[in-house]
């Protein structure tokens, strides 16, 4: 067999002597990174030291990304220090295997811990601010907490990360042979990775493209496991056949003693890279991004009845004929004249965005009118950010009543509420199967700059 | 015990080669260690002795030739290296892990270390098991890897020079406690040093090695009754050792010495006392010495002549 039951314990009880030995450093960590998410998510509470009006929204720092980025970083560092930390173990029974898979067991322990810890900091953020939700009233969450979504979002991190883990170990060949030419290759694969392992993909790696291009999350998954397996196999043959294993077996020997399990690798490998990214390529349009200006484009809206459409008929019938109507209006600003105070730039004050529009069907009507009542047809304002519908935040309200030959239009809406966005697994929007899905720095962050904000419309008629 | 009935050569080393990029530690050594015995492995600085005890623990690839284990080759072999401990006076243990941590390492890794055992050792050795190892000095940390090699009652036991920086009375408490744990668990223990006279009383056999090459391998009275010291008239004593495998031989004003290669039978003690020569057993460590000194009285005085 390719690794034996016995390396396997042995391996075992190498991770299991490696874990015991730094359960402090472990626990160093662990608080390290609580204090570091807990302290991200207190900042959020001094909103209360704020005066604007209207909602205010807050965004929870994402760690999915920054934790990946010093993941890989302190992955490199292990190996690049490997041979310096693994004289440590060196007294104890092992085979090259064994101490190879223990390796890998480590690093594998140190990706799960982030993982974990990741989640963990989503769970921990929506009970706090969920709690204090409860306590205070005027705070809740912009975005669903779906457990489905982290949960699926840890599955891929963890799978990208072990491929990633898997890349790296396979080019520990050079580090063996060529030691400097590997830290170049290491490092220039961890700039791949803080860029966008999609930058990957040009250099034909079409396993990997077919990854990324995969929208469905079931297949998303199998594939990476696949590629993973692959990586996998590829990292213990290219150790199992470095000289490091080799005490008194050739290189030769191995191959032809593991000529099963070498067929298997070629043929998996040929499927994956041939058959896999052919069938998906054909089916799956490369672009699925919404235009950046259709989906950040500032308009006033025109009449477009939609489901927040009302309508309210006040009597007039007291209303002397031939008198002149006169608006009044809180919070309600003349269409034309809205129009004309929108500033040139994209970026809108929370208070303006809450306003609502009106305009007149027949201004003649009431300058002169004959009518028995008036006629408000009304669209309260909807506010969507981040493909999210935020207006059950504002709590937006109109009311209109006739006081003499004053009309008075008043809107209201909730002055202060605090909503938060808790964005997820960011790191993992580079893949299509996870775009449009989850709340992301990118579709976040419009809210306090390029906004989608919708007016509340009013159109006053004369019946 | 039931490994020695199985394959009672337990090492078995055969034209056995080991070079490193500089130079060639190893050179054709065959031996053979049967059964259980405290084995010294003897030899200079440099000789190849931590070599061979790597190679035996599957640390090290041979080069060349063939070492087996219980038959079977110790590299990558887990049925053979779990039946291996090799413990040198500088072991490399996390130097943050406390005495008490580093035992329960060895207690995952070997299946019959005996903690209990380790642990008494380390109160006898007056060792603090809360103390970190890199505050050990020298001499207690040769102690406390010695306890570590001696509880994992492994059927092959390697110690590589385990009393460096040791005090006397240290060494012998260890000896003595190496001796009577040998006693109560019989098994091969490789024991080297390039200090002969302090252990030679605890050894049954001598693995002497020189550059390494094999100079003796065998019994320590084999060893002792091997050569024979001479002392008396010059003239008398080169007559007497000619055509003999001569060692060593000094002539002083009134001490002229020869070390003869050979077994001293009785007929060789008569001719010597009928020739008027003193004849004398010579100590192990003097032998061993005899045996791989490579320079001369003659090197010696020139190290203080004036080249003009």
């Amino acid at each position: 067999m390719f690794v034996g039951k016995d390396e396997l314990i042995n391996a075992r009880k190498l991770t299991g002597q490696w874990l015991h030995n730094t359960r402090f450093n472990w626990l160093f960590m662990s608080v390290t990174f609580a204090f570091v998410f807990l302290g991200n998510i207190m900042t959020l509470f001094n909103y209360y030291s704020e005066t604007s009006r209207g909602i205010r929204t807050h965004q929870i720092m994402d760690y999915s990304r920054p934790v990946a980025f010093g993941l890989v970083g302190a992955l490199v560092i292990m190996m690049l220090l490997y041979k310096t930390t693994d004289t440590k173990c060196v007294m104890f029974p092992q085979t090259g295997t064994s101490r190879f898979l223990a390796e890998k067991a480590r690093y594998y322990c140190l990706i799960g811990a982030a993982g974990l810890n990741l989640v963990v900091y989503y769970f921990v953020a929506y009970a706090l601010i969920g709690l204090w939700g409860q306590i205070v009233g005027d705070t809740m969450f912009a975005n669903r907490f779906s457990i489905g979504f982290t949960l699926a979002g840890l599955l891929a991190w963890l799978l990208y990360m072990s491929i990633v883990l898997e890349t790296m170990l396979a080019l520990r060949l050079f580090i063996m042979k060529f030691r400097i030419l590997s830290a170049v290759g290491l490092v220039l694969l961890v700039l791949l990775t803080i860029i966008d392992f999609a930058a990957i993909e040009s250099f034909g790696a079409t396993a990997i493209g077919a990854l990324i291009l995969e929208r469905g999350l079931g297949f998303f998954l199998l594939k990476g496991i696949a590629l993973w397996v692959l990586l996998f196999a590829l990292s213990m043959v290219i150790n199992k056949i470095s000289l490091q294993d080799q005490s008194s077996r050739s290189a030769k020997q191995v191959i032809t003693d593991n000529v099963t399990l070498a067929i298997t690798v070629v043929a998996a490998l040929v499927f994956v890279i041939v058959f896999i990214p052919q069938s998906l390529d054909s089916r799956i349009p490369r672009n699925l991004v919404i235009p950046s200006e259709e989906a950040y484009e500032l308009t006033i809206p025109e009449f477009d009845p939609g489901p927040n459409r009302f309508v309210m008929n006040l009597d007039a019938s007291g209303i002397p004929r031939g008198s002149s109507i006169t608006i009044t209006t809180i919070d309600v600003v003349k269409a034309n004249d809205a129009t004309q105070s929108v500033p040139d730039s994209d970026y809108y004050p929370l208070p303006e965005i809450v306003t609502m529009l009106y305009t007149v069907q027949d201004e003649q009507a009431l300058l002169n009118f004959t009518g028995n009542e008036i006629r408000l047809e009304y669209w309260l304002p909807t506010w969507e950010t981040g493909g999210i519908d935020m207006t059950r935040y504002i709590q937006p309200r109109f009311s209109a009543r006739l006081d003499g030959n004053t009309l008075c239009l008043e809107y209201q809406y909730t002055l202060t509420s605090n909503a938060f966005f808790l964005p997820m697994w960011s790191f993992m929007e580079q893949f299509d199967t996870f775009k449009e899905k989850g709340i992301f720095y990118e579709s976040a962050m419009p809210l306090f700059y390029n906004t989608r904000g919708e007016r509340g419309w009013i159109l006053i008629s004369v019946d | 015990m039931s490994d020695h009935k199985k394959d009672p050569n337990v090492i078995r080393a055969e034209i056995l080669t080991k070079k490193y990029p500089d130079k060639k530690a190893l050179d054709n050594l065959t031996f053979t260690i049967q059964g259980s015995s405290i084995t010294g492995l003897i030899g200079r600085n440099g000789a190849g002795k931590t070599t061979l005890m790597k190679l035996c623990a599957g640390l090290l690839t041979p080069t060349a030739g063939c070492l087996e284990i219980f038959g079977e080759p110790p590299g990558n072999n887990l049925k053979v290296l779990t039946r291996i401990v090799y413990a040198c006076h500088d072991q490399p243990h996390d130097k943050n892990l406390r005495l008490r941590n580093v035992l329960s390492n060895y207690q995952i890794m070997f299946p019959v270390f005996d903690r209990e055992f380790a642990d008494k050792l380390v109160s006898f050795f007056r060792l603090n098991p809360k103390a970190k190892y890199g505050t050990l000095s020298q001499g207690m940390s040769s102690v406390f890897n010695f306890i570590c090699g001696l509880a994992c009652r492994a059927p092959v036991t390697l110690f590589d020079e385990p009393v460096l920086g040791m005090d006397a009375a240290t060494r012998k408490s260890l000896y003595e406690v190496l001796l009577r744990d040998y006693n109560e668990y019989p098994r091969l223990i490789l024991i080297s040093s390039h200090l002969l006279t302090e252990i030679e009383g605890y050894l049954s056999d001598i693995l002497l090695i020189d550059k390494g090459r094999l100079v003796w391998h065998g019994n320590i009275d084999d060893l002792r009754q091997s050569a024979y010291r001479l002392q008396g008239n010059v003239d008398v004593l080169e007559s007497f050792c000619a055509g003999k495998h001569v060692l060593y031989q000094k002539h002083g004003v009134t001490d002229n010495i020869a070390v003869v290669r050979e077994h001293p039978d009785d007929e060789t003690v008569q001719e010597a006392a009928a020739a008027g020569l003193t004849l004398s057993v010579v100590r192990p460590e003097d032998l061993c010495l005899y045996l791989t000194q490579d320079t001369t009285e003659e090197e010696l005085e020139c190290l203080w002549e004036k080249t003009n």
